[in-house]
């Protein structure tokens, strides 16, 4: 069905016409407007100031946080603690190291000692 | 060619801010009849009218001469008066509860809501000659969806056309024929014992 809005004879369209709400605009509506404007307009000014002043005031506190947690007690002596722990280790990771090489070592000299077997004994057979 | 007031509008936009008062000057007591038949609180509705005069005022360099002045501003009246609605809807619900509870919870009591009624005896007496159709319609309208009593409210009391208030409801034109067809036939359905 294509839709038909009713004529303005239509009973209903009469019938809505008997609500007529009659408001006034108030005496002082212009001149709260133009006020809404100019604070509108300095609006702007005022918050890239506040703005600023906020971006200041974050960065200022991330720097105290910052700080505050660097030089935290605690975590200077847990940095202490972690310093005294890599000292204790250090000699047990340099003999790791050190068994590592000898085991390397060990390895080769085996080889060595195959190699030098072979030698003895070649002169041995030319005999 | 343009209509006078989006002239008036393009010249505001060129820097004559004397076009912009008589733009206001045109246009808020029909702004008025339309935001205060959405809202139906006459302070509530001057402050949105001024808050979208304040729009056209620091936005005019957004406005585009494709679409007429009326209906841009009717888009921005619209947006905020729904706004408005939407936020305020828990205050009317809790509002017509206390009033059912001062009643006796029995009768249904019906209150113009912030009407401008210079005494409560002039409003009786108006009340009693010819305030209960006209109620009857408010309350027809007030019932029927968000989008439908905007439609219904610009077609028949602001007469704008149907490119207007589809352009103020982004809407096509066939879109916004369909959504006053469907309204009016509610209102009708709601009405029939007055035709």
């Amino acid at each position: 069905m294509k839709p038909q809005i009713p004529p303005h004879s239509d009973p209903l369209m009469k019938l809505l016409d008997e609500w007529q709400p009659q408001p006034e605009i108030s005496a002082t509506f212009d001149q709260q407007l133009h006020r809404r404007i100019a604070m509108a307009q300095s609006a702007p000014q005022a918050s890239r100031w506040s703005g600023w002043l906020r971006a200041a005031m974050a960065t200022m506190l991330l720097l105290i946080v910052g700080a505050l947690l660097y030089f935290a007690p605690g975590r200077q002596a847990r940095r202490n603690d972690a310093a005294t722990q890599s000292a204790q280790l250090d000699p047990m990771v340099r003999d790791l190291q050190t068994l590592a090489r000898d085991g390397d070592l060990l390895e080769h000299l085996d080889f060595l000692s195959a190699t030098s077997n072979g030698q003895n004994s070649a002169p041995q057979e030319r005999d | 060619m343009l209509d006078a007031d989006t002239e008036l509008m393009l010249r505001f936009q060129a820097g004559e801010n004397a076009c912009f008062d008589d733009l206001v000057g045109r246009f808020r007591q029909p702004l008025l009849g339309f935001v205060y038949r959405m809202v139906r609180d006459a302070a509530a509705s001057e402050e949105i009218i001024q808050e979208a005069f304040l729009r056209v005022y620091l936005h005019r360099a957004r406005y585009q001469p494709q679409a007429k002045f009326s209906t841009w501003l009717y888009r921005i009246a619209n947006h905020l008066a729904l706004n408005h609605i939407r936020d305020h809807r828990r205050d009317r619900m809790t509002e017509s509860l206390d009033q059912a509870v001062q009643s006796g919870g029995g009768e249904t009591v019906t209150r113009e809501f912030a009407d401008p009624a210079p005494s409560a005896e002039q409003a009786m007496v108006a009340q009693a000659v010819s305030g209960q159709r006209a109620t009857r319609v408010r309350q027809a309208i007030e019932a029927l969806p968000e989008r439908q009593r905007a439609a219904v409210i610009m077609h028949k009391y602001q007469g704008l056309d149907y490119e207007e208030i589809g352009g103020a409801m982004k809407m096509s034109a066939s879109a916004t024929k369909s959504l006053l067809f469907r309204a009016y036939e509610s209102l009708r359905g709601s009405l029939q014992d007055l035709l």
